[in-house]
């Protein structure tokens, strides 16, 4: 640990290499500031705070307002599923189509969804869907499971779809600017 | 309608304004909504909230965690600020509490801060940050540039601080001295003795 007085002289080293002698009278000129100013740095050393921490404090206000602004959190119900019942009408026939192509619907106060799955490979599903919301269209789709997660873009007319899907169990989310609601998906 | 907030890189010939009035100002647009009032404040204080958990002894890591959390009880607290001339002594004391938590993994309360704000570690670091944030409130270059001169522990060489300011070496001398003439000024409106 550096003396004030080893400080104040290193400080007019950094000033003046060649005469710190003189850059140590300049100082004088402001000497009770320039102590004052030493002081506080032995005191409470602040070192550099690292950029991206900086940044992601910078961040805490959109991120609250985000969430703030996120009105409503609902889980939409399954009121249809092509696999359970193949003879509602007007979304599937019983004996149309291959049987492993499916259609899901969901429906909560805010929105409806509608899900589609084909093949998409020898295990996996692609998906197709529609948000049908009553406020907003626009905004993402992010999909869990215990293998993973995966996210999509839901685009201005509410559609997204995501490819090969593994067989299982899914929990979908969708945020919009002020909506956020799930259902659960089995593919 | 609003007054605005003055630049973080208001120029040297601009009007001093004390850092008192300009924590007011900025917690009023913040509690708008204003996210450049929020970056300004952020910029503003964020050594000071850094420095109070390294000092306590944990990790830079552990620092940034306590940081966040600071910022973030900031952020919901906003309207509860009631002395904006205290804000440098409610972040150290919101800090130093996280850092205990993380230290200890002590359960205390950060919503009951204003009880401790006189505690002894903020009396005996309020000069150090009166200082601090009347350099702060500075703006860039004085504060960039008294920061390096003075209070920055790695004490980057002169030349140095003249590249990261981006002017001649040779301006440094007379824009110092402008410099510590406000800075002087500030402090004496503050009350801090210099």
């Amino acid at each position: 640990m550096y003396s004030h007085e080893q400080r104040l002289l290193r400080l007019a080293r950094r000033l003046s290499k060649d005469d710190p002698r003189a850059a140590l009278e300049l100082l004088e000129n402001e000497s009770e500031l320039v102590d004052r100013l030493l002081a506080a740095a032995e005191t409470l050393p602040m070192p550099p705070v690292p950029e991206e921490l900086s940044e992601s404090l910078v961040n805490i206000m959109a991120s609250a307002k985000f969430v703030a602004n996120v009105e409503t959190f609902l889980w939409a119900a399954l009121i249809h599923d092509s696999r359970l019942d193949r003879e509602l009408a007007g979304v599937r026939g019983a004996d149309d189509g291959p049987r492993d192509t499916w259609t899901a619907m969901y429906s909560c106060s805010e929105a409806d969804v509608i899900v589609d799955g084909t093949p998409a490979g020898a295990d996996t599903t692609a998906i197709r869907g529609q948000v049908l919301s009553r406020s907003d269209d626009a905004g993402v789709l992010r999909i869990a499971n215990l293998e993973g997660t995966h996210e999509a873009v839901i685009n201005d007319i509410g559609q997204f779809e995501l490819g090969d899907l593994a067989a299982g169990s899914y929990d979908f989310e969708v945020q919009s600017d002020r909506l956020r609601f799930f259902l659960q998906v089995d593919i | 309608m609003m007054p605005s907030v003055p630049p973080s890189d208001n120029c040297l010939t601009g009007p001093m304004t004390p850092h008192i009035s300009t924590n007011q100002l900025l917690l009023e647009r913040c509690s708008a909504g204003d996210q450049d009032a929020w970056r300004t404040l952020v910029k503003h204080y964020e050594r000071l909230v850094y420095a109070i958990p390294l000092r306590e002894g944990l990790s830079k890591e552990q620092a940034a965690e306590v940081a966040q959390e600071t910022f973030t009880t900031l952020f919901t607290k906003l309207d509860a600020i009631q002395d904006p001339n205290r804000l440098p002594s409610w972040l150290m004391t919101v800090a130093r509490r996280e850092s205990w938590r993380r230290r200890n993994n002590a359960m205390l309360l950060v919503n009951e801060v204003h009880e401790l704000a006189d505690d002894d570690f903020v009396e005996q670091h309020s000069e150090s940050a009166a200082v601090y944030s009347a350099v702060q409130s500075l703006g860039n270059p004085c504060s960039e540039l008294i920061f390096g001169l003075f209070l920055d522990p790695a004490e980057p060489e002169y030349a140095d601080i003249a590249v990261g300011l981006g002017r001649p070496v040779g301006s440094i001398g007379p824009l110092r001295g402008r410099c510590l003439t406000r800075l002087r000024v500030i402090l004496e409106k503050e009350n801090v003795h210099v």
